[in-house]
């Protein structure tokens, strides 16, 4: 395990997102509202650049007919086959054990560190 | 011998004037005389042998058939399986009450070894409600019964008032194959009408698939949790598919019915059951066996004889090369899981 300077604070402003490349491994820096959280850019699914997809929200789960949508810039929709992951925690939205690897991730100095 | 419960006895009407004074006069003279009601038919002549026996009189089906096979009790199903695509709505319902209080009156009050389901004509899901509702209390009666045979899909929101009646007197709901096409039915498949009975017969899952899909993606088992549905006469081989291409699409495809927070396959399985008259051919009986692992079948199948038409084989034999650790269960046991108490008591079981 070792801490990576990935980026700086600036260059990703809120909403934002950055692919970088560390280890061998791509990983998404994303910025939701000040809040810095990093991806592994691989669908557990079939391996698709996830980090890629739109940031979008979802409908919540919800009694019959009834229609919540939330989450509105927190949701990962993979590029390949629309399956939807909270980014703050790479969980599925279907099945928590269906995830992203995440990793951890310390600002400091105005930047962006991640532990791989 | 084994103790046998069979969820599907075809009883027959001999002769309908015996139906007539169970329905009001208003409509009492549309059924005719001897021959009964004109029902719309799908234009073919069945290919296959005719049934062994007429199965009108319970002392004779009592006598020919559940006594020389050992079976308890046998729920009755009847022979109206186009009734809910009869084009005209009061006189189906009509119909429907009339059928089942005769049902009562000369097979399962005289007989222990009976049990009835109440019929329904469900193009007016508020007759259909009041009739479950009329004897979904009776002990007599252990489930409802509608053909599969539709106008639309069954999870479609204004059939929800029948399925909340299934639940507030713990009935399962019965569905069973056979109207298709005929009547303000749907064609028979997605495609169109077929040209053959032999085409149409084979075509009839295609109803349950529609169905099963119809009523997980709006919610009715989220809606009604503890409701039980059992589907007649179209074998097994086909649920794996509708199950495991149905939980992939969810994955991607849930944020359009959101109250669908389950797999859908995790639906069908606490909620569908199936019967063994006539399972698949399988050309290796471990092909059945791997398909009945597939759908939990040693809780969800149900033994059924289809009696009196055996067209397709006996169904015994069609049980021939079930697993032996299922055999008690599908025979017997699973019945009792589905129908309660209600389908051994208050009467005696008969013993032989």
């Amino acid at each position: 395990m070792a801490k990576h300077i990935v980026a700086r604070v600036d260059e990703i402003p809120p909403g934002g997102r950055k692919i970088v490349r560390v280890e061998g491994r791509e990983v998404g820096i994303f910025n939701l509202d000040g809040e810095f959280y990093a991806l592994k850019n691989s669908c557990p699914h079939q391996a698709a650049r996830v980090c890629l997809g739109r940031v979008v929200g979802t409908t919540l789960p919800s009694k019959v007919y009834e229609f919540n949508y939330g989450e509105e810039g927190r949701i990962l929709r993979c590029p390949w086959h629309s399956w939807e992951y909270d980014i703050r925690t790479g969980e599925s939205v279907f099945d928590k054990n269906v995830r992203v690897v995440s990793y951890a991730v310390a600002i400091a100095d105005g930047e962006v560190a991640i532990t791989i | 011998m084994p103790r046998v419960l069979d969820v599907d006895v075809h009883h027959q009407i001999a002769d309908w004037s015996a139906v007539a004074p169970h329905i009001p006069a208003g409509l009492r003279w549309r059924i005719g005389r001897k021959g009964g009601p004109p029902f719309a038919q799908h234009g073919f002549k069945p290919v296959g042998a005719p049934p062994s026996q007429p199965a009108a009189d319970p002392a004779a089906v009592k006598e020919r058939y559940l006594d020389p096979r050992g079976v308890d009790v046998a729920i009755l199903t009847g022979s109206l399986l186009s009734l809910g695509v009869q084009p005209n709505p009061d006189l189906a319902a009509a119909i429907a009450r009339g059928v089942n209080d005769w049902t009562l009156e000369t097979w399962v009050r005289p007989f222990e070894c009976y049990k009835g389901s109440i019929l329904i004509a469900q193009q007016d899901p508020t007759q259909a409600v009041a009739e479950i509702d009329r004897l979904g209390d009776d002990p007599g009666m252990v489930q409802v019964l509608m053909g599969s045979a539709s106008e639309a899909p069954f999870g479609r929101r204004a059939f929800h008032p029948i399925y909340e009646a299934c639940v507030r007197h713990d009935l399962p709901l019965a569905l069973h194959i056979g109207g298709e096409g005929t009547g303000i039915s749907s064609p028979a498949t997605s495609v169109g009408h077929p040209t053959t009975y032999f085409e149409w017969y084979g075509s009839l899952p295609q109803s349950y698939m529609a169905h099963i899909m119809s009523v997980v993606t709006e919610g009715v088992f989220e809606r009604f949790p503890t409701l039980r549905v059992v589907l007649y006469d179209a074998g097994v081989f086909w649920l794996p598919h509708v199950m495991w291409r149905f939980d992939k699409n969810w994955k991607a495809q849930r944020s359009e019915t959101p109250w669908v927070k389950q797999p859908p396959s995790r639906y069908i399985l606490d909620h569908f059951y199936l019967t063994s008259y006539p399972l698949e051919a399988a050309p290796r009986p471990e092909y059945l066996h791997r398909v009945l692992d597939m759908i939990e079948g040693e809780r969800t199948l149900l033994f059924s004889s289809n009696y009196p038409d055996w067209a397709l084989g006996d169904p015994f034999d069609m049980v021939r090369d079930l697993p032996e650790r299922m055999r008690q269960r599908v025979m017997f046991e699973n019945a009792v899981s589905v129908y309660g108490d209600r389908l051994l008591a208050p009467q005696r079981v008969a013993r032989r």
